[in-house]
């Protein structure tokens, strides 16, 4: 059996014991998903629908901190300043400066690789907890810097323009928005995972000195990875800001979000491709039920989660779900896209 | 002119002190055990609470009810380690162990909430408004016995530290562990400890705060950014850091907002915090102990 | 000039206030088998460190192939140079498989991946073949044992085809018939055309693999030549048993001598 397009990730010689996992049952899941998915706004209100948006816009904040944190190891608790910062970027361009808005959220994702990147030369040196506390030292700081300047809005904030259009189309526009960003970041991990970026990643995650001494580059890598994870946060934040018609600095530079979309990325499977999106649709879904049910005791409800989590899953849903470790299911997602394996049955399943 | 920036400074000098204690508890946890406690600035909040709940239940004066606050918040943060957060770091788990205390922050909060509601609550005491005057200085009362309190108790935790038994392990455990352990020091007993002493120092925090500020269950959140400039500012582990720094950043914030306004008060303390973790991530007195 | 693949001159480390390497020199020929040795402390691992640019010299240079790298490459570029190495406490990567870990070393310092992907995992194969490790592939590197994780840090290095391979204290551990699989291993690598610089603590796999041999005690070298010359040395003796010790083998020499001699 010979190899038509290998991938980095993984690859069995010829001969290889190891059993090629048959694809067909996740191919059709995805299918049935995206089907779904697609075509659920024919059969959901418009309540609901907002609400998938919110959790459309934490997962692909979620899995973009995935790509930063879950892979390269630079655990960004504080990734959510560039939420904030994509989100202003379209307040501000499309209130003074007119910019059309699809214009504006390109740029709100473009203003965010820049941002990472110039803060990233600095910060991406600073080892693990420095690290993580730098990246919440910038949310912080970010946030008081837009409260005080005058472009901004200040405190008051910035409402977006609202779009001429009727509440059920404005709701579809943002459900399929929200949706179609969120397949890109997906796409793109499921990208990087596969190629020599993701195995770059990984190596440095796990011990960057040797790394580097294998000839890794590991400031071009995290720099990247970190430029990936911004423009995807700033475009959900640019959606987001549209989406609620307005802004302030408060709610979108928040440490709550921030740590929600880390933990939701940690809770379904952090390095995995789609362990973030799984994470973040169960704890938005569970946290926008219990502060409907409960809402005087849903900070107490979400908080004990949260320490539930950590004490029982903290390897990540993927892992649990089928008993094998985390990269072997990753790997075995990627083989399914890759060349046919003539039918050989994954011997672990 | 010069006046008002010596009232500035001298405000400084004051709040300096009580940032110290502020940020030490938290400072010591990171220092000794890798732990980045969110639930730091909720602690000091619950702190402030049960010191006007003493207060206004049974008219005990704030600054009398410290040792009560610190024996309640060091059982409390005890047992959190003890039940909690010792279990991840058992199992390898230590990077969880923030979203262990992000988790905790909420439900503080929630208890706040639920036990004091969220209207604001103040402590007010008979001496609150006597103030003397030193060369056209205003030095509130309260404000010099929450200075001088505070490096009261960090100066009884830096002997703890340096000369009791407990606290020398506790010194032992944040150089080398498992040399530590070699040693016979049960390692996870300390890490409770430490955890308790973290917690016991950020409600007297909050009873030193009670005076000076209204309480409400969210008031942790600007604290936060001052906790984390003491600590990294400081060096992490490091008592004596701790009080310098808090020095610093209370006369950098009061000296700031005098030149450049109220609404910078925070931005000021985040810049600090990121251009020493920057340039001199060990703190201005290095990191006492090596993690 | 040309035949030397690396040479060092001066070159003095120091980090922690502690000057772990004093003004050493050496120059390593293509091809050889260059031995490092010296007792715990000398400051053998940080002079390959420097070698490898993850510490900064604080005197003197070192060029490879005519080239300089101390002070002016970074690690990753001295690895893709055709510099690869392993660690004194093996170092694999923790969450990659065995085939993952042999993989960076071919696709990133060795230059292999990105275009002929196939090529990769042949070679990655071929790897494997070569450590011992075929039967290994998809396991996770910490539910190895000891040595079977040095093979997978050796496979690595060497997936890197590289034009020298720093070992450090590759065999440490290792029971006499692994010793003897390892040595083996380093002389095939050797043949191969690869230059190897290698630190070790076993005799045997010194006397029987090196070339030339330095020695190195408190960061300074004392002796370097031939395996047996090496091991006559004085100095060396004294720096391995103490010099008490080395004083007592000159006073029995002498005493031999004299026997000799009436």
């Amino acid at each position: 059996m010979t190899a038509q397009q290998p991938s980095i990730a993984t690859n069995p010689a010829p001969g290889a014991k190891r059993a090629k996992p048959s694809r067909r049952p996740l191919i059709i899941a995805l299918v049935l998903l995206s089907t779904f998915v697609v075509l659920l706004p024919a059969v959901l209100g418009g309540y609901w629908m907002r609400v998938l948006t919110v959790v459309f816009i934490f997962a692909i904040m979620a899995e973009s901190v995935n790509i930063i944190a879950g892979y390269a190891g630079y655990n960004a608790l504080g990734n959510a300043v560039f939420f904030g910062v994509g989100a202003y970027i379209v307040g501000v361009t499309t209130t003074q400066l007119n910019v059309p808005f699809w214009a504006a959220l390109l740029l709100a994702g473009l203003g965010c690789v820049a941002y990472s990147v110039v803060i990233g030369y600095p910060i991406l040196r600073l080892s693990g907890r420095y690290f993580l506390m730098a990246t919440l030292g910038l949310l912080e700081i970010t946030r008081e810097v837009v409260l005080n300047l005058d472009i901004t809005g200040g405190a008051q904030g910035i409402a977006t323009p609202v779009m001429d259009v009727s509440p059920e189309f404005a709701n579809r526009l943002f459900y399929y928005l929200a949706l179609a960003v969120l397949a890109t970041v997906v796409w793109v991990t499921w990208w990087i995972q596969r190629h020599n970026m993701g195995l770059a990643l990984r190596a440095i995650k796990f011990d960057e000195e040797a790394a580097r001494t294998m000839g890794i580059n590991s400031t071009w890598y995290k720099t990247q990875a970190w430029a990936v994870s911004a423009f995807f946060t700033g475009l959900a934040g640019g959606v987001y800001a549209y989406f609620l018609a307005y802004i302030e600095p408060a709610s979108v530079f928040e440490i709550a979000t921030s740590v929600r979309m880390y933990i939701e990325h940690v809770f379904g499977g952090a390095g995995t491709v789609f362990g973030p999106v799984l994470g973040a649709l169960i704890l938005e879904l569970l946290s926008e039920f219990v502060w409907a049910r409960f809402t005087e005791i849903h900070y107490l409800i979400l908080g004990s989660l949260v320490i539930l989590i950590t004490l029982f899953v903290p390897k990540g849903l993927i892992s649990y779900i089928r008993k094998i470790p985390v990269h072997r299911l990753d790997a075995w997602v990627i083989g399914l896209f890759r060349r046919d394996s003539a039918g050989r049955e994954e011997s672990e399943d | 002119m010069g006046g008002e920036l010596m009232q500035a400074v001298v405000n400084g000098l004051l709040l300096g002190g009580f940032y110290a204690i502020l940020g030490v508890g938290f400072s010591l946890v990171y220092g000794v055990m890798g732990i980045i406690n969110l639930a730091h600035a909720s602690l000091v909040m619950i702190g402030a609470y049960l010191t006007f709940t003493f207060f206004s239940g049974w008219g005990l004066d704030p600054f009398l009810s410290l040792p009560i606050v610190a024996v309640v918040l060091f059982i409390f943060c005890w047992l959190t380690q003890k039940y909690i957060l010792n279990s991840l770091i058992r199992r390898g788990f230590l990077g969880m162990t923030v979203v262990s205390t992000f988790g905790l922050n909420l439900v503080l909060i929630n208890i706040a909430l639920l036990i004091w509601s969220a209207n604001y609550r103040g402590v007010v005491t008979s001496y609150s408004g006597v103030a003397f005057d030193f060369v056209g200085v205003r030095l509130p009362l309260v404000r010099i016995i929450i200075l001088v309190l505070s490096l009261v108790i960090t100066y009884v935790l830096y002997q703890f530290l340096k000369r009791t038994k407990t606290g020398k392990a506790i010194r032992a455990v944040a150089l080398n562990r498992d040399a530590a352990q070699l040693m016979g020091i049960n390692v996870y007993g300390i890490y409770s400890i430490t955890f308790g002493i973290g917690g016991a120092l950020a409600g007297m925090a909050g009873g030193l705060l009670s005076p000076i500020s209204s309480i409400t269950p969210f008031m942790g959140g600007p604290l936060l950014g001052i906790v984390f400039s003491v600590a990294v500012l400081g060096g992490l582990g490091n008592v004596n850091g701790a009080v310098l720094a808090g020095v610093v950043l209370g006369v950098a914030q009061v000296v700031g907002v005098y030149f450049l306004g109220t609404p910078w008060q925070l931005a000021i303390s985040y810049a600090i915090f990121i251009l020493v973790l920057l340039f001199r991530p060990q703190g201005i007195m290095g990191v006492k102990f090596v993690r | 000039m040309g035949d030397n693949i690396l040479e060092a001159r001066g070159v003095s480390i120091s980090f922690g206030g502690v000057q772990a390497v004093k003004d050493v020199s050496f120059e390593v020929p293509r091809g050889v088998i260059f031995g490092i040795i010296g007792p715990n402390g000398a400051g053998k691992t940080t002079l390959l460190n420097g070698i490898s640019g993850l510490v900064p010299l604080s005197a003197g240079h070192i060029e490879f192939e005519g080239q300089r790298i101390s002070g002016t490459k970074k690690p990753h570029q001295i690895a893709r140079l055709g510099i690869g190495r392993t660690f004194q406490v093996a170092r694999p990567f923790d969450g990659l498989t065995v085939r993952e870990n042999i993989a960076v070393g071919a696709v990133f310092a060795g230059k292999v991946g990105g275009r002929k992907h196939a090529e990769v995992w042949s070679l990655v194969d071929e790897v494997m073949e070569f450590v011992g490790n075929a039967d290994k592939q998809d396991s996770l590197v910490p539910d190895l044992p000891v040595a079977q994780r040095k093979r997978v840090e050796l496979g690595r290095a060497v997936a890197i085809r590289p034009k020298l391979l720093l070992l450090d204290e590759v065999m440490a551990g290792l029971n006499q018939r692994e010793v003897e699989s390892v040595m083996e291993m380093v002389r095939r690598i050797r043949d191969r055309g690869t230059t190897i610089i290698l630190i070790e603590h076993i005799m045997k796999a010194v006397m029987g693999l090196c070339d030339t041999v330095m020695v190195l005690r408190s960061g300074q070298r004392i002796c370097v030549g031939t395996p047996s010359m090496v091991c006559a040395d004085d100095q060396v003796i004294a720096a391995y048993l103490g010099d008490r010790y080395a004083k007592r083998k000159a006073d029995i020499g002498e005493l031999e001598q004299g026997h000799a001699q009436s």
